[in-house]
């Protein structure tokens, strides 16, 4: 009975990942394609679409402005939700669930919402869409993503350390240099990389505001309007390989490690933390003297 | 500068407080000096108005129930925070206004606050860096703090490789190292484990007795207190309500608060009244020897230690001696505790000694030890 019930949670769970990866196996697997057709049966593989894309001018035109505003969103929206963040989480914000709540809210409002009022806004203040406004719109909507990294970190960060740099005689920027940034800053480049991910890939609000500069997502889209190309399989796939190395730099910085040097020190009342059998022995020399 | 060097000869606390004292006696300035600080938060007065002087050299303790203001008027005199009123002076120097990194202060955090990305070593040249010392220099004293909190086995391991009194260690020779004017140790014992505790009041009162430095020290335990310093500020309620030697504190408290938080203190109701012609203090219709009422009337407090009292069966011809009755005792295995009625007060008597002479409903006579019984302020 158990053992049939562990079966077809087994079996779900599968069906349910099958289901999440077959249509990108099939995307990467046709931008293989060798044939000027997406479809079965497979012939290839071959790199003909990629090096098609490669020297082709809009491609390259619309890599370099997804990776313009990518870079500039990372940046830009890290920082943002840097200084929110540190000053929430030191208690320098009188309303501190306010503070935290404004900064998670554009991940609550519709994307279309968000970029039909952005594409009203700039209109009444008169600015053409552009890089710049896309730029705009991605911190806009990167900067929840970032603040609700930094907010995780800097509410296990322990600011003493912070004071003790002062006290010290540190002045404020180089306690953050010397202290904050070396304890803080795999959440500050993990924070920048989902960023950069999310920026890369943002389609909705930016289709809103862009101007004649494309980005990828909306060269796939303006493309696929016009016929279903094998090469737009090869951008997508490019498309993925960024998103999907950024996300795992995220994760490869973000992942908890138990007694990293780069984490919070350990206290007495952490056993975790601590390396068990070194402070047993400690206690035990303590005692001993004691006695 | 005559005055550390003679601090620093001293071996041991007792003549060390004696030089310092004979110092501050002949006009020598304080090196702290705390003058009307008032810190309110949200409405409340954490800190009510405190003048202090501390002089050069001693080990003094702000000791008080928890949310009396102790640790703000210390992270007042710190900089980390800004008093609403009044000065704090260093060494003749009004730092009110400066930051603490500006300050001639260290400072010994309650949960260590080590730098866990640096290894012992480096978070003890870390203010020294900072001073842009030279390399040479900073690695001498580095070794040389080691050497004094003994750790220098320690030195390339990580915050997280070591024990909470290991921690503690690092976090005083990293205050030290900057050779501050007056070391501010906030309650840095609390974290620790209680026999570790014991072992680091003795080690931090022979650092201090080594250096010399002036030690202001935050505590909420009055044993820690009694046991280091060499003047307590007794604080309630945002206000020194008391400051004196760990001895005249237990002995003479000021207030019905300071025989209560200082030891255990029986606290007896006494009126002062006319008796055999002069004005006494009358405690169960029997006057107490040795008070001095004078300027009081009506109910006032005493208050006597329970080891100053003494209870013996009574004999029948007890005239004019306190008579109770024995409820309880209770055995803590080198003395005795008992709990005597009388009247409608229970008395706590010491008792030394491993057998007592006394049981449980026995009619007792008191005895109270010449000249322990204190008058208190109301």
């Amino acid at each position: 009975m158990r053992r049939g019930l562990r079966a077809a949670q087994h079996g779900l769970v599968g069906v349910a990942v099958i289901y999440l990866l077959v249509p990108v196996a099939v995307v990467v697997l046709f931008s293989l394609q060798q044939a000027k057709r997406t479809g079965l049966p497979f012939e290839g593989p071959s790199l003909r679409w990629f090096d098609l894309i490669v020297s082709d001018e809009s491609f390259r035109s619309a890599l370099t402005s997804t990776l313009k505003v990518a870079f500039g969103a990372a940046v830009t929206a890290t920082t943002i939700a840097l200084l929110g963040t540190l000053a929430t989480a030191r208690g320098m914000v009188r309303r501190p669930g306010l503070a935290r709540t404004a900064g998670l809210a554009p991940l609550v409002v519709p994307p279309v919402f968000i970029g039909f009022s952005l594409l009203l806004t700039f209109g009444e203040i008169g600015w053409t869409p552009s890089l710049l406004t896309v730029y705009l719109a991605h911190v806009l909507v990167t900067t929840p993503l970032a603040w609700a990294v930094l907010q995780a970190r800097f509410s296990r960060f322990d600011f003493s350390v912070e004071e003790a740099a002062r006290d010290l005689g540190a002045g404020v920027l180089m306690t953050f240099w010397r202290v904050t940034l070396p304890l803080t800053w795999r959440a500050l480049v993990g924070a920048a990389m989902i960023v950069f991910a999310f920026s890369v890939d943002e389609f909705v609000v930016t289709l809103f505001v862009v101007g004649p500069d494309d980005t990828l997502p909306v060269l796939v889209w303006s493309r696929l309007r016009r016929s279903i190309d094998p090469s737009i399989n090869a951008i997508a796939t490019i498309l993925l390989i960024v998103v999907l190395a950024s996300a795992f730099l995220a994760w490869l910085l973000l992942r908890t490690r138990k007694g990293g040097l780069g984490e919070e020190q350990a206290t007495p009342g952490d056993p975790g933390s601590l390396v068990p059998s070194l402070q047993r022995a400690e206690r035990r020399e303590e005692e001993s003297v004691h006695v | 500068m005559s005055e550390v060097a003679a601090v620093a000869d001293g071996t041991t606390s007792g003549v060390r407080t004696e030089a310092v004292d004979t110092a501050a006696d002949a006009g020598g300035a304080p090196i702290v000096r705390v003058r009307g600080v008032r810190k309110t938060f949200g409405g409340v007065d954490a800190v009510a108005g405190v003048d202090l002087d501390v002089r050069t050299g001693e080990f003094l303790s702000f000791l008080g129930p928890s949310g009396c203001g102790k640790t703000t008027l210390l992270r007042i005199i710190a900089g980390f925070e800004r008093p609403d009123a009044g000065s704090v002076e260093v060494a003749g120097r009004d730092i009110t206004a400066l930051p603490p990194n500006r300050r001639p202060l260290n400072m010994v955090f309650q949960r260590y606050a080590l730098f866990p990305h640096l290894t012992v070593r480096d978070n003890v040249a870390f203010g020294m860096r900072l001073r842009r010392l030279p390399r040479r220099e900073i690695a001498a004293r580095v070794a040389e703090m080691l050497e004094l909190v003994q750790l220098t086995h320690c030195a390339g391991r990580h915050p997280n490789q070591i024990s909470g009194g290991q921690a503690q260690r690092v976090a005083l020779a990293r205050a030290l190292a900057n050779d501050p004017t007056v070391l501010l140790l906030d309650e840095p014992l609390t974290a620790l484990d209680r026999a570790v505790r014991g072992d680091m009041q003795q080690e931090l009162k022979r650092i201090q007795a080594e250096i010399g430095t002036t030690f202001v020290y935050v505590t909420h335990d009055q044993e820690e207190a009694m046991a280091m310093s060499s003047r307590i500020a007794l604080m309630s309620e945002g206000r020194i309500v008391q400051l004196a030697p760990p001895g005249e504190l237990y002995r003479r408290p000021g207030s019905v608060f300071a025989a209560g938080f200082v030891g255990d203190a029986n606290l007896l109701r006494c009126r002062v009244e006319q008796h055999a012609g002069r004005s006494a203090v009358v405690y169960a219709g029997r006057p107490l020897p040795g008070l001095d009422p004078a300027g009081r009337s009506g109910e006032v407090r005493a208050m006597v230690r329970p080891e100053d009292l003494k209870a013996r069966v009574a004999s029948g011809d007890d005239a004019g001696e306190l008579v109770g009755e024995l409820v309880s005792s209770t055995f803590h295995g080198f003395f005795w505790m008992h709990r005597i009625r009388i009247g409608h007060e229970l008395l706590v008597v010491r008792e030394a000694g491993d057998t007592s002479s006394i049981r449980a409903g026995d009619a007792v006579a008191l005895e109270i030890e010449p000249g322990r019984a204190v008058l208190l302020a109301d």
